[in-house]
């Protein structure tokens, strides 16, 4: 927004400066690319509660059954997309209610709506819809829950991001 | 000279992007529950395939179902299950023991001195619950930590 401010300041400025100045010309062209955006579509990215059984164990939430989100920007344009592993932590919990603190690694996956997976920092276009590019995406992933794994609450926050 | 700056500032922007990068956060929660505080006692179902074990885990049961004594608690009892090594999510959490769970299970009370009966009868219903999942199915039972 405050861009397109400064864009139309120029014109204002070179139209304003037509009066004063009759010797000077010059042509340009500019592209204005619609705002990026993601926003979540819903679902979230809680495994549940967990049983230990006292053996190591990897378990896996689909992306299907995980959490949605729609990039929305210019159409046509092609954006990249970050995101990384994520350490939960039960530290939070054992302040709460005692016990030992632990950690285990999340590991995201991500796919569209095509089932196609995404690759963090890779490229992917925006589907034409109308005047506005989307791409849909759903992201779920894997915690291994190691054998001695300490019990209780794991947190953790995901952070997804997209740019041109 | 400030249009000939404004000029210079268009044609060397050719693409103005108005906002190139968003991001968005989103929480990540499991509950691991200790699952050792109950002792299973006893059970009923093809017995060759089980031993008495001091930890809640029963492998490689049929769909006929699971039939588990278990004592020492009066408390809520969740009862999950995965096969392979991928969990399912739809644990079952029964706040009172006699309580039909879901739509393939059964958990029935027997009694109020601290003994208590428990059958889980996982009965494959859905195309997700196949028969030959259940088979594979590793059935856990724990109390619920509230």
């Amino acid at each position: 927004m405050k861009l397109i401010f400064v864009v139309i300041l120029c014109f204002a400025f070179s139209f304003g400066a037509i009066g004063q100045t009759a010797s000077n010309t010059a042509s340009g062209s500019v592209n204005i690319i619609l705002p990026i955006s993601i926003t979540s579509l819903g679902g979230n990215l809680d495994f549940g509660e967990i049983l230990l059984t006292g053996s190591s164990t990897v378990y896996q939430l689909l992306p299907a059954q995980g959490q949605y989100f729609q990039i929305m920007g210019h159409p046509g344009r092609s954006v990249s997309l970050i995101f990384n592993q994520v350490d939960l932590s039960n530290a939070i919990w054992v302040t709460l209610y005692g016990g030992t603190v632990g950690n285990f690694i999340f590991t995201p996956v991500v796919i569209d709506s095509q089932n196609e997976p995404i690759v963090s920092g890779n490229f992917y276009p925006l589907i034409n819809n109308g005047s506005t590019g989307i791409l849909d995406v759903m992201v779920g992933g894997s915690i291994s829950v190691s054998a001695n794994q300490p019990q209780g609450d794991y947190v953790g926050t995901f952070t997804i991001s997209v740019s041109y | 000279m400030l249009k000939h700056a404004m000029l210079a500032c268009v044609l060397i922007n050719g693409i103005i992007f108005a906002q190139n990068h968003s991001k968005t956060l989103v929480n990540i929660k499991a509950r691991l529950i200790e699952g050792t505080a109950i002792s299973i006692i006893d059970h009923k179902l093809q017995p060759e395939q089980f031993s008495k074990i001091a930890y809640p885990q029963l492998s490689n049961y049929n769909s006929d179902g699971i039939f588990v004594h278990i004592s020492g608690y009066k408390n809520n009892v969740m009862v999950g299950y995965r096969y392979f090594n991928f969990s399912e999510f739809d644990s079952i959490k029964a706040n009172r023991f006699e309580q039909m769970i879901g739509t393939h299970s059964t958990l029935q009370y027997i009694n109020d001195q601290g003994n208590c009966l428990f059958i889980y009868e996982p009965f494959p219903d859905s195309e997700s619950m196949t028969k030959e999942k259940s088979h594979n199915k590793i059935c856990y039972i724990s109390l619920v930590y509230n």
